[in-house]
């Protein structure tokens, strides 16, 4: 390839990284938390004990006409859990407040028969490293972070593209060498590389998902415009809609609905039962939709599928979003959100996508020290002695500052979990100010202290972080553990905190014994502001 | 002489993929909406398969602009495109309704 075309490329790579670069990593880190959203968001939970254990499928429709003579409301619009655990203890939910503003409730019976209604709230723990995986880490509304997320997706995508050019025609050479020695930002680069190419696929399918996530809405409003003829909402409805039962006919129970589906759909397991009654000129009968999953398939949401079932007779009528029913161009949409989402193949999928994500972090990350190694070296032959210039290190106290200030955050955010309910009134909202607060305080740190001091620093603060998590579950009054998988979080909190130490240890030795000049030495000019 | 590529006006460039890139994009949507499969009306599971090829050629016109000799060239051409696939769709709509 001509030489000017892989400098040009190279300018372009290292700009749309440095832009993008630090958004992703928190993207990356945040996203490889959701892989375990569920675990999470049950860690998290504290147990109820305001339900007695799950009334048995077979006795759901007395549970359900007891709660609609005391909450009408529930009548026409209630879920019933298949799999009840600490996060939904409860066997019916229904929304009591609106639906901008949901109240959510849930019912029991107990076994003498007594009715138990109570406000549910499971921890948002997991919805919360969501949102901050989906906004990019910005502290914004939707309406502002999504398009910016859309459009650091885009900036990464042209990373990926361009960073393939500048790879290909030394590709042969430089696949399989990971030069570890002398040369720093030889072997930084070979990382980099290797990560990068091996990784690319999954990589530019998450790109490319991210932005349809971000601003799927606009460019569904350009299409309206100036395909649809304004007429987007019409063409929306060009499908035959399943045949609606009698509004009159009973309903099928649930367990012979669920035998039912059992039957036409052996793999499937559903999980909820979401009824709700259909408007008047819709029939006014009442609609079905089972979620589930049936892991030899991919799954529409991050966790299930979905499937529209009659409720008189348990016979499947709408199987767009059923794994394993669904046509070749229902499939082929689905494995879009399927593949960004991890939701296939079961746990050792999810545990490869965590990987991927934690991978994919290291990629940005050493991204930023290249950036910062190659413009070191630059001065270097224009002006002799070694004389950091201010962005280098400017750069490089913000490359160790964000990353680590969205790790050391993360991580007393969770260890918060099981401090805060009961405690403060609003979890949530102290949820994100505890990990903003760590964050921005991060940042100042490194911008104070200098990369070479802070990155050692703040890496044992982050260790120090994720060691609250395991410690407060054992040694904290009123702290909770439930049995099963979940004590896997306190697990790998753990053995994040020992990697972390392990990391402090050897940024430490580098700002001792590391090349005097580099940004990573204490030799170096000390502070970049003054606190 | 072939003239050498450069960085230096990436800007110009950059500007054309965002603008004319996108437009492009959803003119090619605008193909496979009226000219594929099941036609205009296709249905719901087309409309979303249309949205999402967006990103991807509007991702490549992204990526690949810089390969265009100047931000002269990249306007010119992806003009060009845009005339010659906005022309298809608008005709061929105009012949079928």
């Amino acid at each position: 390839m001509r030489q000017d075309v892989v400098k040009t490329y190279k300018d372009v790579h290292s700009w749309v990284g440095i832009v993008s670069g630090m958004f992703l990593f928190i993207a990356f880190f945040a996203g490889a938390l959701t892989m375990f959203r569920e675990p999470l968001t049950r860690w998290a939970t504290p147990p109820s004990t305001q339900f007695s254990a799950p009334v048995p499928l077979e006795r759901v429709e007395e549970l359900i006409a007891a709660v609609a003579i005391t909450h009408p409301k529930a009548a026409d619009s209630y879920t019933i859990q298949l799999e009840p655990g600490p996060e939904m203890p409860a066997r019916l939910y229904w929304n009591e407040g609106q639906r901008r503003e949901p109240k959510l409730m849930g019912a029991n019976l107990a076994p003498d028969g007594t009715l138990e209604v109570h406000p549910v709230q499971e921890s948002k723990l997991g919805y919360l490293a969501d949102e901050l995986h989906r906004r990019v880490g910005l502290p914004l509304p939707n309406s502002v972070a999504l398009p910016i997320t859309g459009i650091v997706s885009m900036l990464y995508f042209v990373a990926l593209v361009s960073g393939l050019i500048i790879l290909l025609p030394s590709l042969v050479k430089d696949l399989f060498a990971v030069r570890v020695g002398q040369n720093l930002k030889r072997m930084w680069l070979d990382v980099h590389n290797v990560l990068g190419l091996f990784s690319l696929p999954f990589h530019l399918m998450i790109a490319l998902t991210a932005i349809v996530f971000a601003v799927h809405d606009q460019i569904y409003d350009a299409q309206d415009k100036l395909i649809y003829q304004d007429r987007i909402e019409e063409r929306w409805e060009d499908h035959e809609h399943p045949p609606a039962p009698d509004k009159a006919t009973p309903l099928l129970s649930v367990t012979a609905l669920l035998a039912e589906l059992k039957r036409q759909a052996p793999g499937f397991t559903p999980v909820t039962l979401a009824y709700s009654r259909e408007e008047e000129d819709h029939g006014g009968h009442m609609g079905l939709r089972v979620a589930g999953h049936d892991d030899r398939f991919g799954h529409r949401s991050g966790e299930v599928g979905y499937v529209g079932v009659d409720s008189t007779t348990g016979l499947m009528n709408e199987t767009e979003m059923m794994p394993g029913f669904q046509k070749a161009a229902e499939a082929t949409v689905t494995s879009f959100f399927t593949l960004h989402f991890g939701s296939f193949g079961g746990l050792p999928v999810r545990w490869g996508y965590f990987l991927m994500g934690i991978a994919g972090t290291f990629i940005f990350y050493t991204g930023n020290l290249l950036w910062i190694e190659s413009r070191r070296k630059r001065e270097r032959r224009n002006s002799g002695p070694v004389e950091q210039s201010r962005q280098t290190y400017a750069l490089a106290a913000l490359t160790v500052g964000v990353t680590l200030g969205s790790v050391i955050g993360v991580g007393f955010s969770i260890a918060a979990a099981k401090l805060l309910p009961g405690r403060v009134a609003d979890v949530e909202s102290w949820h994100i100010g505890i990990y903003y607060g760590f964050f921005v305080a991060a940042v100042v740190w490194a911008f104070g202290r200098g990369a070479a001091r802070a990155g050692g620093e703040l890496l044992l603060a982050a260790a120090v972080a994720f060691l609250a998590i395991p410690l407060v579950t054992l040694l904290a009054p009123g702290a909770w553990s439930h049995p099963g998988p979940t004590r896997l979080v306190d697990g790998l909190a753990l053995a994040a905190a020992l990697t972390l130490f392990y990391l402090a240890r050897l940024a430490r030795k580098r700002s001792i014994s590391g090349q005097p000049g580099s940004v990573w030495s204490k030799s170096g000019p000390k502070k970049l502001v003054s606190l | 002489m072939t003239q050498l590529l450069t960085s230096r006006d990436w800007f110009g460039k950059a500007l054309a993929a965002a603008t004319l890139g996108f437009l492009l994009a959803v003119g090619i949507s605008g193909l496979w909406t009226w000219f594929g499969p099941g036609g205009f009306r296709g249905g719901p599971v087309k409309m979303q398969i249309s949205m999402w090829m967006v990103p991807l050629w509007w991702g490549l016109v992204c990526s690949l602009v810089f390969f265009f000799p100047s931000p002269r060239a990249a306007w010119g051409w992806l003009g060009l495109a845009n005339l010659v696939v906005w022309g298809i769709v608008l005709g061929g709509q105009r012949m079928m309704s």
